[in-house]
C-alpha cells in the first residue's frame, strides 16, 4: 500500500514501521562506527584532508561530526544532539554517538524477536530515570585543591594531545581557572551564590611559531597587534596603561565631499578646523601622561612610561602627537580585552577623555612588543595580582594549533565544571560498569513485566564505554569487561587502566570525570534513542530541482 | 591612507568578485619607469609578509562560500601542505587519515605559473598567453589572478543535500552567529583588517540574496555596533523572484522574494548605499547585448559583465589623483531620502566613435531593473540623482556623452578615466573575432523613481502573506509583527522614490505587473 503521503505528493517517498526503524538503526549505528575508535586516551586522531589541501586533526567528536558531510537524516540529527551536547557542557560528544547507536542496536534485538518498540522505548524511560539517580549516588564530593583539578585537566587533555603536552599543559589550564575565578562570597553577603566562572576572561592566544610544547599560560595579557608608528618605544617597563575606548581619528563633517570644493585651498582649511578637535584630545591624553610620568631631574626613582590600548581607531597624525610624546599606543584592540585589561592591570576603561584622572590608569611591569613575520604581538606581563590571564598556543601550523586549542577548550571547561559541581565521577568507565550492574541488578528487579526488557538493553547499553575504551587500547574487550564486572561486583569502584589493560581505582589514580557531562550524556542519549524508536514512518518530500536560471 | 574593506559572499558575488579583483589587479605597473599607476593599490591591497619571509599584497577582503563552491584558492602563506607526513607529531596513538579527492588547480593558474617561470628565466620566446577555458570553469577561484589573505578566506561547512537553505533568512543570521561565535570572526579576521588601516574610507558588501541574505544582515549589524557612521557601500545580488511575477500559491518561491524584501529592508537601516542587482536570469535580452554573444546561463561571463561596471562606478573610490571616497559617492547621490538606494547602469562595450546623444539610450542597461529594455529609466524627470563613469572615450565622444548626461538635473557628475585593460581572465564574449586588450565602458549610478514600483511589489507581497500566505510566514520562523514592519517599510519606502505627480499605488503596482 502506498503511503498516503504520496498520494498528494508524489514526489515524497515514505519508509514505514520496521523498514523505517531499521532505517534509524543503521543510521545510529553507522555513525557510531564513525567516531568509536575517538574515544579514550588511547584512541586514534582523525586527519582530515579535505579538496583544497586544508589540514584538520581532531579527535574530538563535536569538530568531527561538525567537519563531516552527513547526508543521512537520521545520522544528522544524532549529530547535532551530540553537538549540543558539546556547546552546552563542553565534552561528551562521542560517548552520546556511541550510546546511542549502541540503544538501538541492543534494542534491535529484542524487536526482531517481536517486542513493540514502544516497550522498549519505556524501559529505556525508567532506566535513564534511574541511572540518573544512581550516578547522583556515585558522584564523589571532592575537595578540588589543585592536584586534583589537574587531574581533572589532564584525564581531558590526554584524550586529546599527546601525553607529555597534556601534563604541561593540565597545570596552566587549572592555574588559568582559578586565576579567573572570582571570590567566594563574603560571610555576611546575603545569598551564598558565587558567580560563576566566566572562560570568556581567559584569552587564547595563537602564534605559529616553533612546537606546540612550548605553549604556555601568561600571567598577563597578549595582544595580537603592536603599536603602528616606527618611533613608538617597542619596550617599556613600570608602565601606567590607559585603557581607552575613544576615536583618535580625524572625522569629517557631513559637508566635507569632494566634490565641494572650488579649490585645494578651501579643502586644507576645512580639513584643518576639523582637524583641531582629535588633536585636542590627543592632548588631555599628554598632559594626563606628564602628569603622572613626570620626575624631577636626579629623582632616583625608577622612570615611569605611559601606554595606551584604544578599542577605537588611532589615525597617523594622532600616533605623531602620542610618539613625540613617548607613548606607545594600540589601536582597535579586542573589545573583550578592554574588560580583560581591567582585571589585568586595574585601572577603568575610559569612553571619553574629558575625566582623565590618574586613578584611571591600570599598571604593568613590563610591556613588550614581539613581532612575527607579518603579525605582531604585545605583551602585558609582570601584572600585579591579575585577575585574567593568557594562554599563548604555538604550533608549526595551522592544524596543530587548532588541535591544541581543541584540547585546551575541553581542559578548561572540564576544570570550570569540576569546580561548578563540587563533585567527580570516577572515570575510565567505572560509571558506565558500576550503573550497567545497578541497572540490570536491582531495577530490573522491580520494573513490572515487558519494560524489565528496555532496561536489560540501557545496562547492556552502557557498556559499549568501557568495551571500546578496551578495543582502543588494544586489549581483548570480553577479558576486560569480565574482569571489571568481577571486581565491581565485589563492592569496589573500578576502571580499566590502559596501560596494562587491567582493572584499577580511577580514585586512586586521579581519572575523573565531570558529573554534569554524564548526566547531560545520560539524558540526551535516551532523549534521542527513544525519539529513533518511536518513529513509524520517515518521509522525504521531493527536492525541486529547479534552480534559478542563470546558476549552473 | 583611504583603505576600503571588502565582504563578500555567496557564489555568484564570488564570481563577480573575482573578474573585480583581477581588473585591480589589472591595474599594477611594474618596473622602475612605470608610469604611475590610476589607481592607489594600497586602497584595496594589504602589504604583508608570509611564513616564508616573503612580501605579499593581498585583497582586503572577507570572503564567504560554502566549502565546496571555493574550490582550489591559491595560497601565498604555504599554510595548506600537500605532504602531512610531521602532522601527526602532536599525537602518541594511531592516526586515521580521510582524503577527499584533491581538487585540481585549473589550467589557468598552470598557465600562468608557467608563463611567470618563463619570465624569470628570461628566456626570449614569447610564452603563449594564459586563457581561461571557459568550459573548464567549475569555481570562482579557477580563473582568480590575485591572491587571497588565510585571514580572509571563509569556508562555511557544506550544508547536507536535503537541506534548503536558500532564502531562509532566519537561519542565515543564526549562521553568522555560531560562525562568529566559533571562529570569532569579528574580533580576529574583521578587526585584524581593520587594525591595519589608517583611515578606513568604508566597507563595500558583496552578496547573494538567496544564500546569504541573513548572513550579511547579521554581519552588518555586527558591523554597526562598532561603526556607527563609517560609510557601506552594498550590492545585493537578488534572487530572482520578482514580487508580482512569481505564482503567489508557490510558497518558496513567496519565500525567497520575502527574504530579498528583508535583506533590502536592513540594508536601508544599515548600509549607507544598496544598489541592488538582479540575477542574469530575469536581464531581458535587447540590444544593448549587440555587440556581445552573452550566455546568459555563464556565471562566468554574466559576473564578468557586472564586475565591469560595478568596478567602473566604485574606481573614484581608488584613484591615485583626484582624490575623493566612498562618503563622497554617497552625499553625490543624495537627496531627500535617508534610506539611499540606486540602481546600476551601464554600456559595454562602447562602439568605436560612440555618439552616447544617438545610442545612449539603446545601449544603456538597468541591471537593477526588473523589466529589461525599459528606456524611461533614463527619464531625467524621474532621476533624482545620478552619476556616471566613462571609460576609454575620446574627446568627440565625452562631448557627446556630456550633453546627452547635462539633461538631468541636478547635472550628474561624470569622470572620465581611461580605457579598461582586459585582462587574460576575461571572458572571450566579444562579436570581434579577436578579443580586444582594451574596451570601453560607460557606467552610472542612479537613484531615482525607477525603484519605487520595486519596493510597492515587496510591499503588496509582505501583505498577502499576512493575509492568507501566513504559512510562509511561520515556515519562515518571521513574527507577525515583523512581517509588518517590513510591509510599512517597503510602502513608505515606495512613496519615498514615487516620482511627484507620478499615478497613484494600484496603478503603479498594475504598471509594474502587466
Amino acid at each position: 500500500m502506498a503511503s498516503s503521503i504520496e498520494l498528494i505528493n508524489p514526489k515524497a517517498e515514505s519508509v514505514r514501521r520496521a523498514a523505517a526503524l531499521q532505517v534509524n538503526i543503521t543510521g545510529a549505528m553507522g555513525l557510531a562506527n564513525v567516531v568509536k575508535g575517538n574515544l579514550g586516551p588511547r584512541g586514534t586522531l582523525k586527519m582530515l584532508v579535505d579538496g583544497a589541501g586544508q589540514i584538520k586533526m581532531t579527535k574530538d567528536g563535536k569538530v568531527l561530526l561538525s567537519e563531516m558531510q552527513i547526508q543521512n537524516p537520521t545520522a544528522a540529527m544524532i549529530a547535532r544532539t551530540a553537538v549540543a551536547q558539546d556547546d552546552q557542557v563542553g565534552d561528551g560528544t562521542t560517548s552520546v554517538v556511541l550510546l546511542v547507536g549502541e540503544l538501538l542496536k541492543q534494542a534491535d534485538r529484542y524487536i526482531s524477536e517481536g517486542v513493540h518498540p514502544t516497550v522498549i522505548a519505556e524501559g529505556f524511560d525508567l532506566a535513564k530515570k534511574e541511572a540518573l539517580a544512581f550516578l547522583d549516588t556515585f558522584k564523589r564530593p571532592v575537595t578540588l585543591d589543585r592536584p586534583t583539578l589537574i587531574n581533572v585537566a589532564h584525564t581531558s587533555l590526554a584524550t586529546k594531545i599527546h601525553n607529555a603536552l597534556a601534563k604541561k599543559l593540565a597545570a596552566d589550564v587549572v592555574d588559568a581557572v582559578l586565576t579567573i575565578r572570582p571570590p567566594p562570597p563574603s560571610e555576611d553577603a546575603k545569598d551564598k551564590w558565587r558567580e560563576p566562572i566566566d572562560l570568556h576572561m581567559i584569552e587564547i592566544m595563537k602564534m605559529q611559531h616553533r612546537t606546540a610544547s612550548e605553549t604556555q599560560l601568561v600571567r598577563g595579557l597578549v595582544l595580537d597587534h603592536g603599536a603602528r608608528h616606527p618611533d613608538m618605544p617597542k619596550r617599556v617597563e613600570n608602565a601606567y596603561i590607559l585603557t581607552l575606548n575613544v576615536s583618535l581619528e580625524y572625522e569629517k563633517t557631513e559637508v566635507n565631499s569632494g566634490f565641494f570644493y572650488s579649490s585645494a585651498e578651501q579643502r586644507e582649511k576645512l580639513v584643518e578646523s576639523e582637524r583641531r578637535f582629535t588633536d585636542a584630545k590627543c592632548k588631555k591624553i599628554v598632559e594626563l601622561k606628564n602628569l603622572v610620568c613626570d620626575q624631577a631631574v636626579g629623582s632616583g626613582e625608577k622612570p615611569k612610561n605611559f601606554v595606551i590600548i584604544n578599542q577605537k581607531g588611532i589615525d597617523p597624525l594622532s600616533l605623531d602627537i602620542l610618539a613625540k610624546n613617548g607613548i606607545l599606543a594600540l589601536r582597535r584592540a579586542k573589545r573583550r580585552n578592554m574588560e580583560r585589561l581591567q582585571l589585568v592591570c586595574g585601572g577603568v576603561a575610559q569612553n571619553s577623555v574629558d575625566d582623565l584622572t590618574p586613578d584611571v590608569l591600570g599598571w604593568a611591569g613590563l610591556v613588550y612588543e614581539h613581532t612575527l613575520g607579518e603579525e605582531k604581538f604585545t605583551f602585558i606581563e609582570e601584572v600585579k595580582d591579575p585577575k585574567s590571564v593568557t594562554l599563548l598556543i604555538k604550533g608549526p601550523n595551522p592544524h596543530t594549533i587548532q588541535q591544541t586549542q581543541d584540547a585546551l577548550r575541553d581542559g578548561l571547561r572540564a576544570v570550570k565544571n569540576a569546580l561548578e559541581d563540587e563533585a567527580l565521577v570516577p572515570g575510565a568507565g567505572a560509571f558506565e560498569v558500576a550503573c550497567a550492574a545497578h541497572l540490570s541488578g536491582p531495577v530490573k528487579k522491580n520494573a513490572k513485566g515487558r519494560v524489565k526488557m528496555g532496561v536489560q538493553a540501557f545496562a547492556d547499553a552502557l557498556l559499549v564505554i568501557p568495551k571500546m575504551l578496551a578495543a582502543n587500547g588494544g586489549f581483548d574487550v570480553q577479558d576486560a569487561l569480565v574482569q571489571l564486572q568481577e571486581e565491581q561486583a565485589d563492592g569496589n569502584i573500578v576502571g580499566l587502566d590502559l596501560q596494562s589493560g587491567e582493572p584499577f581505582d580511577p580514585t586512586v589514580e586521579g581519572v575523573w570525570d565531570n558529573y554534569r557531562v554524564k548526566r547531560q550524556m545520560l539524558h540526551s542519549c535516551s532523549v534521542i534513542a527513544v525519539n529513533l524508536l518511536s518513529t513509524d514512518e520517515i518521509l522525504r518530500a521531493g527536492r525541486s530541482s529547479l534552480k534559478p536560471e542563470g546558476q549552473q | 591612507m583611504r583603505e576600503i574593506l571588502y565582504f563578500q559572499a555567496g557564489r555568484f558575488s564570488n564570481y563577480i568578485g573575482t573578474h573585480f579583483w583581477n581588473a585591480q589587479e589589472s591595474y599594477f605597473t611594474y618596473g622602475e619607469d612605470a608610469e604611475e599607476p590610476l589607481v592607489d593599490h594600497d586602497v584595496s591591497f594589504r602589504e604583508g609578509l608570509n611564513h616564508q619571509g616573503e612580501p605579499t599584497f593581498c585583497p582586503r577582503l572577507l570572503i564567504f562560500d560554502r566549502k565546496s563552491n571555493f574550490g582550489a584558492v591559491p595560497d601565498v602563506y604555504g599554510d595548506t601542505q600537500d605532504d602531512a607526513d610531521d602532522a601527526t607529531a602532536e599525537w602518541n596513538g594511531e592516526t586515521v587519515q580521510y582524503r577527499s579527492e584533491p581538487v585540481r588547480h585549473s589550467d589557468y593558474h598552470a598557465r600562468l605559473d608557467a608563463e611567470s617561470n618563463e619570465k624569470r628565466k628570461d628566456t626570449d620566446e614569447q610564452p603563449t598567453e594564459a586563457q581561461v577555458t571557459e568550459s573548464k570553469v567549475k569555481f570562482w577561484s579557477d580563473y582568480s589572478r590575485v591572491y587571497l589573505h588565510p585571514r580572509g578566506v571563509h569556508r562555511l561547512p557544506d550544508l547536507p543535500d536535503w537541506e534548503d537553505m536558500e532564502g531562509d533568512w532566519v537561519n542565515g543570521s543564526d549562521t553568522f552567529q555560531k560562525y562568529d561565535e566559533d571562529s570569532d570572526l569579528m574580533e580576529d579576521s574583521f578587526r585584524a583588517f581593520v587594525e591595519e588601516c589608517d583611515h578606513l574610507q568604508g566597507v563595500q558588501v558583496m552578496n547573494d540574496s538567496l544564500t546569504f541574505g541573513g548572513f550579511t544582515h547579521a554581519f552588518l549589524t555586527r558591523f554597526r555596533d562598532d561603526f556607527v557612521k563609517l560609510p557601506c557601500l552594498s550590492l545585493p545580488v537578488l534572487s530572482g523572484c520578482l514580487p508580482g511575477k512569481i505564482d503567489a500559491d508557490d510558497a518558496r518561491a513567496v519565500k525567497k522574494a520575502l527574504n530579498d524584501a528583508l535583506l533590502l529592508q536592513s540594508l536601508g537601516d544599515r548600509s549607507t548605499l544598496t544598489i541592488p542587482i538582479q540575477p542574469p536570469s530575469l536581464w531581458s535580452q535587447g540590444r544593448w547585448l549587440r555587440d556581445l554573444s552573452l550566455a546568459s546561463s555563464s556565471l562566468y561571463q554574466t559576473s564578468a559583465l557586472l564586475a565591469t561596471h560595478i568596478e567602473d562606478v566604485t574606481l573614484s573610490m581608488r584613484l591615485k589623483r583626484n582624490v575623493t571616497d566612498m562618503g563622497s559617492i554617497v552625499s553625490s547621490l543624495s537627496w531627500q531620502s535617508d534610506k539611499l538606494f540606486a540602481s546600476l547602469q551601464g554600456a559595454f562595450p562602447l562602439p568605436e566613435a560612440w555618439d552616447a546623444e544617438r545610442t545612449a539610450e539603446m545601449l544603456i542597461y538597468d541591471f537593477s531593473a526588473a523589466r529589461g529594455d525599459d528606456t524611461s529609466r533614463l527619464e531625467p524627470k524621474s532621476t533624482y540623482a545620478r552619476t556616471n563613469v566613462s571609460r576609454g572615450l575620446t574627446d568627440t565622444e565625452k562631448t557627446s556623452f556630456s550633453t546627452w548626461a547635462g539633461r538631468f538635473r541636478p547635472e550628474p557628475f561624470t569622470l572620465h578615466a581611461p580605457a579598461i585593460t582586459l585582462p587574460t581572465s576575461f571572458p572571450h564574449f566579444f562579436k570581434t573575432p579577436n578579443q580586444p586588450q582594451q574596451a570601453k565602458a560607460a557606467s552610472s549610478l542612479s537613484s531615482g523613481a525607477q525603484l519605487s514600483a520595486l519596493f510597492g511589489a515587496y510591499g503588496t507581497l509582505t501583505q498577502a502573506c499576512l493575509g492568507q500566505h501566513r504559512d510562509v510566514l511561520a515556515r519562515m520562523g518571521l513574527e507577525v509583527d515583523d512581517a509588518r514592519e517590513l510591509r510599512d517599510e517597503m510602502w513608505a519606502l515606495e512613496d519615498a522614490y514615487k516620482a511627484d505627480g507620478e499615478v497613484s499605488d494600484g496603478e503603479a503596482m498594475d504598471e509594474y505587473e502587466e
